[in-house]
C-alpha cells in the first residue's frame, strides 16, 4: 500500500483534474534568485507551490481519441495533500465520484450497491477512458522522498526559461521510475513533464498551459496529457473555475459521504 | 477360369504376405476415418458453440464495428435492437433471432482485476435460441427473470432509494474466480458506449456449465435492459443473431441472407462461415488433413508396391510359363493388378469397419481434451464426440482403394520387361 501511495505527486499536477488543481497550485514565489538554486531547492519550491489547505474547482476533461472528442465535467474538492473528491457532473457520468483518502481510492457509482476500492495494479485503470490513470491520483510521500533529483540545466519552453530536472525513483514500485520536469525558473511551476518506464520508454507527456495567478497561487488552467502508449489520443484538463482556501465540510472526504 | 478368379486364388497363396499388405492399408484407412470423425465432431461442436454463444448463424451488427473491434467500440451498435430482431425473425427461413449486448468489464478484488464479460440477453427468447436453460447446474432462469419490472430491472435486493441489485446467471468458473457462492453479489465496472465508465452490482442466482471453458470463466448473463442501462445503451444491442431453417424445402441460405440484407440494409450481415473464427481455421485444417490423409495412404501403399514387386520377382518362372503358353502381357498385368486391388479393397474395408467402430464408441464416451486445452481460448468444448460422416467415410474408402490400386499398378508394368525364355531358364 505504501508503494501505491508512493506515487509521484508531480504527475498529479500533470494529469488529474481536480487533484491537479490541488497539487499544482503554486505559492506566489518571488522572481528567481540571482544564483541558480540546487535541484532539491527547485523541487522543494515546486512542491511548496502546490501545497494548500483546501480548494474547490470546476473542471472539464476533454478526451480526444480516434472516435472524436468528448467532454466530462466535474467538481473537484481537495484538502491538504492526501484528500480529494471528484464528483462528475456531465450527463454520462452524473453522480459518479472518486474519493482519494490518505491510503486508498474509492469509486462510487450510483448504479452499484457497493463502493469499488482500487488498489495495486487496479490503479493503472484509465479514468473515464482518458489518458489519466487512477494511479496518477494517488498521494503519498513528497517528490524528494520518492526521487533522486538532478538539475540538468536550463531550457526554454514556450518562451519561458525553465530548469530541467531529472527524477530517478529511489524505489522501483512507483508509477513512473523516471521523470523529467521542466520547472519555470521564475514561477516555480511545471511547464512540461515526461514520465518514463524503467526501460526508458516514454509513457506520458504533460504540457501545462495558461498559467494564471489565482489567490496567490500559480495555476496551470489547462494541462494536455498524452499517453505515449495510446495512439491518436490526448486528454485536456481545463480548470473552468477555482476557489482556494474554501471552507469544506469535515465529512466530505469520508466513505460515509459516498453512501446512498 | 477368368483372371479375377486366378488373382483371388493367388492372394491366398501367400496369405501372411497378403495380410501384411492389407493390414497397412487397413491401419491407414482406420486412422483417416477416425481422424475425419474427430474433425467432424470438432467442426460440429464448434459450429454449435459459435451459433449458440458467439457469432450466431447469421450475425447483424454495425458495419463499422469490425474495423474497431479491438477497441471494443460499444457506441458502434445496433439501434432499436428489438425492432431489428423482430424484422429478422420474420424473414422466411429464419427460425429464431435474438439481440445481445456483450460488455467487457472488471471486478476489483483486493489488488486483483478480474475480467468478466457481461452479456445482456432476453432470457425468454434465448430459450428458443441457445437453450440456455439446458446448461443450468444451479438455480433457475425464473430466479434471473423473476420479479422483473417492465423496464427489465429487478426488485431483488433493491430498496426504494438504493441501487438495484440485478440477478444474473453466471458461468460456473466465474464463481471460483470471484471467490463467491450462489446468492452472493459482485460489482462490475465497465466502459460505457459514451466512453465513460459505469458500475453495477449483480447477484449470482443461477449457474450454468457452458460447453466452452472461456464462457464458464468469463461470462455472466443478465437481462438485456440492465446491461443496456449499465453501458448507457438504451434500446441498443451489440448484435442481432439469427438461426436458419435447414429443413428440406426451406429457402436456400443465399436466399435467406439476401432477404435479411434487404430487410436491414444499414447493418453488416454475415454468415458465420464468412467470419474469421476458429471455424475457418478448422476448415483450413480440414484441407491440411486431406493432404495428410493422402500421404498416409501413399505410405501404406508402399507396402503393396513392395509386396507386388516381390511377388513379381518370385514368380518370374510362372510369368515366363504363362507367357510361353500364350498369355498376353496386358492380361498378366491385369492379373497382378487385380491381386493388389483385392488386397487394397479388403484392407480398406477392414480399416473402414474398424475406424467406424472405434469412432462410434468414442462418439458415445467422448474424448476428453481438458488438459490439452488448458489455457487455450478456442470455442471448442473440452470433451469432443467424434461424428461418423457417411459421405467422408465413403470418400476415404474409395480414396484408399484408388491410391493402393494406383500405386500397385506401377510395379506390375515390370512384367512386360520379363523375357519368357530367360525367365524359364531361371532356377
Amino acid at each position: 500500500m505504501n508503494n501505491t501511495r508512493t506515487r509521484t505527486r508531480y504527475a498529479h499536477a500533470a494529469t488529474v483534474a481536480g487533484v491537479t488543481v490541488a497539487l499544482t497550485l503554486a505559492t506566489l514565489v518571488p522572481l528567481a534568485a540571482q544564483a541558480q538554486p540546487s535541484a532539491q531547492e527547485i523541487v522543494r519550491r515546486l512542491e511548496a507551490n502546490r501545497t494548500y489547505e483546501t480548494s474547490r474547482a470546476e473542471v472539464t476533461m476533454i478526451i480526444d481519441d480516434r472516435f472524436g472528442e468528448r467532454e466530462s465535467t466535474m467538481v473537484s474538492y481537495s484538502r491538504g495533500d492526501d484528500e480529494a473528491l471528484i464528483e462528475f457532473t456531465s450527463a454520462a457520468e452524473r453522480g459518479q465520484k472518486v474519493l482519494r483518502t490518505a491510503d486508498e481510492i474509492y469509486l462510487y457509482y450510483p448504479d452499484a450497491a457497493e463502493l469499488v476500492r482500487l488498489q495495486g495494479a487496479a490503479l493503472r485503470e484509465s479514468m473515464l477512458g482518458s489518458d489519466v490513470s487512477y494511479e496518477d491520483l494517488t498521494g503519498g510521500k513528497t517528490l524528494l522522498d520518492t526521487y533522486e533529483v538532478t538539475l540538468d540545466g536550463t531550457e526554454q519552453i514556450d518562451g519561458h526559461r525553465t530548469y530541467r530536472i531529472t527524477m530517478e525513483a529511489r524505489d522501483r514500485n512507483v508509477a513512473y521510475p523516471r521523470q523529467t520536469v521542466w520547472v519555470d525558473a521564475e514561477l516555480f511551476v511545471a511547464r512540461r513533464s515526461e514520465q518514463y518506464a524503467l526501460s526508458g520508454r516514454l509513457l506520458k507527456t504533460a504540457v501545462m498551459q495558461d498559467i494564471r495567478e489565482i489567490d496567490g497561487f500559480q495555476v496551470p488552467m489547462r494541462t494536455v496529457i498524452s499517453d505515449a502508449l495510446k495512439r491518436n489520443s490526448s486528454t485536456t484538463i481545463r480548470i473552468d473555475s477555482i476557489d482556494i482556501g474554501v471552507r469544506l465540510d469535515d465529512t466530505l472526504f469520508s466513505l460515509q459521504e459516498l453512501s446512498w | 477360369m477368368n483372371l479375377f478368379t486366378i488373382a483371388w486364388r493367388n492372394v491366398g497363396r501367400n496369405l501372411r504376405r497378403s495380410l501384411l499388405s492389407g493390414a497397412a492399408i487397413a491401419v491407414a484407412t482406420m486412422s483417416i476415418v477416425l481422424l475425419f470423425s474427430i474433425l467432424e465432431g470438432m467442426k460440429t461442436d464448434l459450429e454449435n458453440n459459435l451459433i449458440d454463444f458467439y457469432t450466431g448463424e447469421v450475425q447483424l451488427r454495425n458495419p463499422e464495428y469490425g474495423r474497431y473491434e479491438h477497441l471494443n467500440p460499444l457506441h458502434l451498435s445496433v439501434s432499436d435492437a428489438e425492432a431489428v430482431r423482430s424484422r429478422v425473425a420474420g424473414v422466411d427461413g429464419v427460425t429464431a433471432a435474438v439481440a445481445r449486448l456483450s460488455v467487457p468489464g472488471a471486478v476489483f478484488r483486493n489488488e486483483e482485476r478480474i475480467g468478466l464479460q457481461a452479456v445482456g440477453v432476453d432470457f425468454d427468447r434465448e430459450g428458443d435460441y441457445s437453450a440456455i436453460g439446458d446448461y443450468l447446474v444451479a438455480g433457475s432462469l425464473d430466479a434471473v427473470t423473476g420479479g422483473a419490472s417492465p423496464d427489465g430491472t429487478s426488485g431483488d435486493g433493491a430498496s426504494s432509494s438504493g441501487p438495484t441489485i440485478t440477478p444474473v446467471l453466471v458461468g460456473n468458473g466465474v464463481l471460483d474466480r470471484l471467490g463467491i457462492g450462489v446468492g452472493d453479489t459482485f460489482t462490475v465496472v465497465v466502459r460505457t458506449a459514451l466512453r465513460g465508465t459505469n458500475a453495477m452490482t449483480f447477484r449470482a442466482v443461477a449457474v450454468a456449465d457452458f460447453p466452452v471453458p472461456t464462457l464458464n470463466d468469463m461470462a455472466f448473463w443478465a437481462p438485456l435492459a440492465r446491461i443496456q442501462h449499465l453501458a448507457r445503451m438504451p434500446g441498443q444491442a451489440g448484435e442481432v443473431l439469427a438461426k436458419l431453417d435447414h429443413d428440406r424445402g426451406a429457402p436456400s441460405r443465399d436466399a435467406v441472407m439476401s432477404a435479411i440484407r434487404s430487410a436491414e440494409p444499414d447493418l453488416e450481415v454475415r454468415h458465420f462461415t464468412e467470419m474469421e473464427t476458429t471455424y475457418s481455421f478448422i476448415e483450413m485444417a480440414s484441407t491440411a488433413y486431406n493432404i495428410i490423409g493422402l500421404f498416409f495412404f501413399l505410405l501404406a501403399s508402399t507396402v503393396i508396391v513392395n509386396t507386388t514387386m516381390m511377388v513379381i520377382f518370385e514368380r518370374r518362372r510362372e510369368i515366363g510359363t504363362l507367357e510361353a503358353m500364350g498369355m498376353q502381357a496386358r492380361e498378366l498385368i491385369r492379373m497382378f493388378f487385380s491381386e493388389s486391388l483385392i488386397i487394397g479393397v479388403l484392407g480398406a474395408l477392414a480399416g473402414l469397419i474398424m475406424g467406424v467402430g472405434v469412432a462410434l464408441v468414442l462418439s458415445r464416451v467422448g474424448i476428453n481434451f481438458s488438459d490439452a486445452m488448458q489455457g487455450v481460448d478456442f470455442e471448442i468444448s473440452p470433451v469432443l464426440y467424434p461424428i461418423v460422416n457417411l459421405r467422408s467415410t465413403v470418400v476415404v474408402f474409395l480414396f484408399s482403394v484408388v491410391v493402393s490400386g494406383g500405386t500397385s499398378y506401377i510395379p506390375t508394368r515390370r512384367i512386360t520387361r520379363i523375357e519368357p525364355v530367360a525367365a524359364l531358364r531361371e532356377e
